[in-house]
């Protein structure tokens, strides 16, 4: 299928509020409170049974965290990126680790990295860092012993 | 035991003919402890797979001693650390060092033990160099160090290990 | 003082916390297991990564993008072609820049040298956990070979730093190609000695047979791919799904397992070795002569966009999301490491073993614990 079909098969549950074809994929921004109806329907009713990864981008220019999940599927071979915006100040969602058992690390470590909150998560743990780093990746991220690069 | 924790310079040079005996006894007790190092095998990161070369046949570190990798470091005299320390490591790195029993060395292989390595800048989670947690004995550098150099880097502490002395 | 006496049927085995320490000498790194028990058995475990976690993700959103290059091959240092050449084809789909076909030959000549190389240390390290202390010797024998032809071509024997945006650096040297079909020539017949030795032992089997039983769809949903799920009757394998580069030209086939047991898993590791060493056979007949280089620009500014890259890695699904901002350097970066997934799923597959299984069944799903913190 051509990211045509994909985008109105898409629209025939949800509407999306933008969708672009980036490089021959399809990017779908959806709002924050449908994610779990579109990753059901992508999983049971389309046949995408592979989440490649969830991770996020700090857009701290626009003000909003972008929550990105690449979907495969190992049957048509087609491609399709979601996207969710949050607020910045206050990200929340909700998880999908019980429809794609592989989001749980995953949603650990964007949570840990980035400050969103999954809500339902079954172990919400921080999973690579310690106390003491606050969201690491984030772009106003401030830390003591950080030693800059030396511009010679 | 009071000969391998330092004898007082001024009862030895009471008796006649020790300081001569004493370096005899020193020679032979820091030849048996530099031939025969036992290891923790603490590889980390990439440096880990250059520590087994060394083990391997290409580069035999068995010819000079090193031939038990001891596990635990409870029974090893000789600490190689391979890799990055990170901030949540350090604290096991530390208590590590402290369950070994004296006399005790360390080995910093590579550039991510002796000050951070490619880690050093911008990074919010690495310790620049294990020395800043642990006393150092030998620097080996390089990312990986080739086999040779890490031979190289024990056959020097064998050395060092040869000079110690036992007066005080 | 009343003692208490002693009754035979109360004899039990107690519930106690276990933690399988960052300092192991079987969990391939640093990675800490903490487990309940009862007795022997494991009734639940949770792994601990983030002991050596070095923040590569932030370090390279203040670099160029070709010093990336050099961070990509120590995060997986066991198949630094395979990161190398991801982030490559990544960068290369940004700037729309098609490379010389003789640099691709090239890639795949060092790619599947580093596959051999990665299975060839997984071999001699799941060994060592079994107890079997022999066949390191011999693995590492023929490791050195493959190192000192890897070590004449880039120049590095553990992080090669091999590849380059646009294409290769240098053509390949005088004597690479006598040195690679020399050990080609009875390669096949060291792989059968190999499995003599270790994968058809007697011990070996009544270890691993019927251990650590993976179904397909706990694998699919969690993400497994690589030889861990091959050994379930998988047949997923990037080279062939989605094939990338110019691998659509050779001639191999696919390694699957039929039960899904530790001991499949091993099988078809060794297989792929074969299947390797018969790719590498096909490369150097159909090489054909031309330039290792494309045209790149100077300062690598790619325009703004996104884009997400996969190759099929010793370990499995290797792959790169990089979102350009116009400038120089990237913006956001990601590293999606196959240990990661496989490594998420050890709960489904191991309790109520003991713990000696435990450890064979770490050792089978081939985790390098830097690419899972990267």
């Amino acid at each position: 299928m051509n990211y045509q079909e994909i985008l109105e098969k898409i629209k025939t549950k949800v509407e999306p509020v933008y969708a672009k074809e980036d490089l021959g994929v399809l990017n779908a921004e959806i709002k924050s409170s449908d994610i779990r109806t579109v990753l059901n329907y992508l999983k049971s009713e389309m046949s995408f049974d592979w989440l490649n990864f969830i991770t996020a981008i700090d857009w701290i220019a626009n003000n909003c965290i972008e929550v990105v999940y690449q979907l495969f599927s190992n049957i048509t071979k087609d491609r399709v990126v979601i996207r969710v915006k949050l607020d910045r100040n206050k990200p929340e969602i909700e998880t999908v680790s019980d429809i794609y058992r592989t989001a749980e690390w995953h949603e650990r470590e964007t949570a840990e990295m980035f400050g969103i909150k999954f809500s339902n998560h079954p172990y919400p743990n921080k999973l690579l860092t310690i106390d003491g780093m606050d969201s690491p990746l984030r772009k106003d991220f401030k830390c003591d012993d950080m030693k800059p690069l030396p511009k010679d | 035991m009071g000969l391998m924790n330092g004898v007082d310079e001024n009862l030895i040079k009471k008796i006649p003919g020790a300081p001569i005996f004493m370096t005899s006894i020193e020679w032979v007790i820091n030849a048996s402890r530099a031939n025969s190092l036992w290891t923790v095998t603490f590889g980390l990161r990439c440096c880990a797979i250059e520590m087994m070369h060394t083990g391997a046949t290409k580069t035999d570190w068995a010819r000079f001693g090193f031939e038990v990798p001891a596990a635990s470091p409870r029974r090893s005299d000789v600490m190689v650390v391979a890799g990055t320390v990170s901030k949540k490591m350090a604290p096991i790195v530390k208590r590590l060092y402290e369950q070994m029993p004296e006399p005790k060395y360390v080995l910093a292989m590579g550039a991510c033990a002796i000050s951070g390595g490619p880690f050093l800048y911008d990074s919010y989670s690495v310790v620049y160099g294990v020395d800043k947690i642990i006393p150092v004995d030998v620097y080996i550098p390089g990312c990986p160090p080739r086999p040779e150099a890490l031979l190289d880097g024990f056959i020097k502490l064998q050395k060092k290990i040869m000079t110690q002395k036992f007066r005080k | 003082m009343t003692q208490e006496k002693f009754e035979l049927e109360k004899i039990a085995t107690d519930e106690y916390i276990l933690s399988m320490g960052p300092q192991h000498p079987s969990t391939h790194g640093v990675l800490r297991v903490i487990l309940r028990m009862d007795g022997e058995y494991v009734i639940d475990l949770q792994p601990d990564p983030g002991y050596i976690h070095s923040s590569i993700e932030k370090i390279c959103e203040r670099r160029n993008y070709d010093q990336i290059m050099p961070y990509t091959d120590r995060m997986d240092y066991l198949s630094a072609v395979n990161y190398n050449w991801v982030y490559a084809l990544a960068v290369e789909k940004l700037l729309g820049i098609k490379v010389p076909e003789r640099a691709e030959y090239i890639r795949v000549i060092l790619a599947e040298i580093n596959r051999i190389m990665s299975h060839l240390l997984w071999f001699s390290a799941f060994g060592i956990d079994m107890g079997a202390l022999t066949p390191i010797w011999y693995a590492f024998r023929e490791r050195e070979n493959l190192i000192t032809l890897i070590e004449a071509q880039t120049g590095g024997r553990l992080t090669h730093n091999a590849l380059r945006i646009g294409g290769v650096k240098n053509d390949l040297p005088k004597g690479f190609i006598e040195g690679l079909k020399k050990f080609l020539s009875n390669f096949e017949d060291y792989i059968d000695e190999y499995e003599a030795l270790l994968i058809n032992n007697v011990i070996f089997t009544a270890r691993t047979k019927g251990i650590g039983i993976l179904k397909k769809e706990i694998a699919i949903s969690y993400g497994m791919s690589g030889p861990t799920i091959r050994g379930s009757n998988v047949s997923i394998d990037l080279r062939k799904t989605s094939p990338y580069s110019i691998y659509d030209k050779f001639d191999f086939k696919v390694c699957v397992g039929q039960n899904g047991d530790t001991w499949d898993r091993c099988k078809v590791r060794m297989d792929e070795m074969r299947q390797s060493a018969n790719i590498l056979r096909q490369a150097i007949e159909g090489m054909p002569s031309g330039d290792v280089m494309a045209k790149v620009p100077r300062v690598i500014k790619p325009a703004p966009g996104e884009v997400y890259e996969k190759v099929e890695g010793p370990r499995g699904e290797t792959g790169v999301y990089i979102v350009s901002d116009g400038t120089e350097k990237p913006y956001r970066i990601k590293f999606r490491s196959p240990s990661f997934s496989n490594l998420s799923g050890l709960r489904e597959i191991c309790i109520g073993y003991k713990i000696a299984d435990l450890v064979a069944i770490m050792g089978s799903l081939d985790l390098v614990i830097p690419e899972i913190d990267r």
